[in-house]
């Protein structure tokens, strides 16, 4: 699926709790808070939009999990992106100079992210 | 939309699917560069752009574009920036607390301190705190996340300027709110990036932050009347900004804090004649709401002295002119000071009404720490009419206030006005008791140092039960002309 990419496409859609989710409100939610984020990571952060939208859909999980209903969520989200996306560069640096230290071809992030904690 | 109950039934709907992201990267920043281009040349309107999320795409890597551009001089990314924002600004549909706006008024401040234009570094300062489209608190969590040490970060990922003024700004703004959390917070800010070697930011940023967040430390600390402790944070503020861009600006505005400090402890003198100075040095650098600041200073040391028709004459025009550069806290403050010589000269009406003005505007502003001074002037209006019971109940309000936001030398010295409405009131238990609670946050704080002998005669008085009520009067009086 595409999104957006006209409204046949998010039609019918149902989420896991079996209620159908109506496309103009996917639609809604895809143009005022997921490409806003995206482009806060791509445009601010410089990630590529893959690792950007990657983080953003990180962000979301997070939210699941931490964020309450009080305060000013979508600001609350953008400071998520914001430092899922300083801990993506940081990780994208490291690799490169353990490679470079090493004289590898760029290591796997889950055999990086042993090599960082270690 | 509620987020918390939409974000799972996104997350479901988008499992396992392809989300359009926006415009490919090179297209969008060839768009941009178009723009800019346009924006020069004034041959797009704003009203000519219909709403479109790629429009909004656009702005972002056009923001990208004169952050990266290295061949412009720092005057015409300034001319770029400010175009831009303010052509951003004209789209109805963009919105305040747009991402793209805040970035650019980011921009905009970054360039402005480049051209050592103080007047917009300040303008672009406070722009870019009422479009920012997080809240500081969020800022401040994850500033104090980064600034773990347990974490790697510091020392590998580069410091967040953008978000360091965004506290900052929020920090400004909670000045008069809660006093205590920013003098916590500042430190513990100022502390940290002192670690932090000055390549960690770009340009001079690192250590304009470090300054600012001194000088922010230092105002909080004088409102919380830790007096030494707010001097010697305006050092470190000096040593961080005689480094920085600007500098005279800052130094400039260090100065107002400084005397603002002498102010309040009494030095009225030097108020009198280094005020006037910078009230000439602010409006030379355009800096209008700084001389504004100034002026109020040498306004208070001529009510403290007694000159209450100059003075009165002063706030009228410091309150008038507020209007016109649309600072409605001056303007309150102001009023809050009128409420008083009115009162001291037993004009009710007069002071009924500016109470009125400054009440609705403080809480409008949740202006905690005005508030309570209103309060205290309610307080004294009241015993002024005679009024004990309510003078009493108007009083302890104040000094509720004072104690919610930490202010304990406002809370001791009102704990003094009570016990001598007590002895009015003839419960001199009662008095004592007030007498008691205060004494230890006075020597603590080392209040009045030119009291020490009423303060002494009070002590004693108080070990034999029965009150030195001279003595009292003469400390209240002090604290009264403090401005407590």
């Amino acid at each position: 699926m595409t999104i957006p990419a006209g409204p046949s496409h998010a039609v019918g859609r149902r989420a896991s709790t079996g209620r159908t989710v109506p496309p103009e409100l996917l639609e809604a939610f895809h143009r005022d808070l997921f490409l806003p984020l995206v482009w806060r990571a791509t445009w601010r952060h410089g990630l590529s939009k893959e690792d950007a939208r990657d983080v953003v859909q990180e962000a979301f999980l997070l939210a699941v999990v931490k964020l309450q209903g009080k305060g000013n969520p979508r600001g609350w989200l953008f400071q998520v992106v914001d430092n899922l996306c300083v801990n993506h560069q940081r990780k994208t640096l490291r690799r490169a100079r353990l490679a470079a230290k090493w004289g590898t071809a760029p290591i796997p992030e889950s055999e990086f992210d042993q090599a960082a904690d270690d | 939309m509620d987020l918390t109950e939409f974000i799972p039934v996104w997350l479901e709907a988008t499992k396992d699917a392809e989300v359009s992201t926006g415009l490919p990267v090179d297209e969008a920043l060839r768009r941009a560069t178009l723009l800019r281009e346009a924006i020069r040349q004034r041959t797009i309107r704003p009203e000519d752009v219909e709403r479109s999320t790629e429009f909004v795409e656009v702005l972002y890597a056009l923001s990208l574009l004169l952050e990266r551009d290295e061949d412009a001089t720092p005057e015409r990314l300034l001319a770029d920036c400010e175009a831009v924002f303010h052509f951003a600004r004209a789209l109805s549909w963009l919105g305040e607390g747009s991402a793209p706006l805040s970035r650019l008024a980011f921009l905009c401040w970054r360039n402005a301190r480049r051209n050592g234009n103080a007047s917009k570094e300040s303008e672009w300062s406070r722009v870019h705190g009422q479009t920012s489209v997080a809240d500081y608190r969020d800022a401040l969590l994850s500033m104090r996340e980064y600034a773990e040490p347990s974490s790697s970060r510091c020392a590998s990922s580069p410091l967040d300027v953008e978000q360091l003024l965004s506290i900052c700004e929020g920090l400004r703004d909670q000045l008069e709110v809660s006093p205590d959390h920013v003098s916590e917070e500042s430190a513990f800010l100022y502390d940290f990036l002192s670690t932090l070697n000055r390549e960690s930011g770009r340009f001079d940023e690192p250590g304009y932050c470090l300054g600012e967040l001194a000088l922010i430390c230092g105002a909080a600390n004088r409102v919380l009347s830790h007096r030494d402790e707010a001097r010697r944070w305006f050092d470190r503020a000096e040593a961080s900004f005689v480094l920085v861009r600007n500098s005279s600006v800052h130094v400039a505005r260090l100065a107002y804090q400084r005397l603002a400090l002498r102010l309040e402890e009494r030095d009225f003198e030097a108020v009198m004649e280094l005020a006037p100075r910078w009230v000439e040095r602010f409006v030379e650098l355009d800096l209008l709401e700084d001389a504004l600041k100034c002026r109020f200073l040498e306004a208070h040391a001529l009510k403290e002295t007694e000159r209450l028709d100059l003075a009165k004459t002063a706030f009228l025009g410091i309150e008038s002119d507020a209007r016109l550069i649309g600072n409605d806290r001056l303007g309150a403050i102001a009023a809050q000071n009128l409420f008083q010589i009115h009162v001291f000269l037993g004009e009710i009406d007069q002071a009924l009404v500016q109470a009125e003005r400054a009440t609705a505007t403080l809480r409008g502003l949740n202006n905690r720490v005005n508030l309570a001074k209103l309060q205290l002037g309610v307080g004294y209006f009241l015993r002024g009419q005679g009024r004990l019971g309510e003078s009493i109940a108007a009083f302890r309000d104040a000094q509720r206030q004072f104690l919610e936001i930490q202010m304990r030398a406002d809370v001791a010295a009102t704990h003094l006005v009570l016990a001598d409405l007590f002895l009015d009131a003839n419960q001199p238990a009662q008095a004592e008791r007030e007498i008691r609670a205060a004494l230890p946050v006075i020597d603590e704080l080392k209040l009045i140092p030119e009291g020490i002998a009423a303060l002494s005669l009070l002590r004693d008085s108080v070990h034999r039960r029965q009150i030195d009520r001279k003595a009292l009067r003469s400390l209240t009086g002090y604290f009264e002309e403090l401005g407590f």
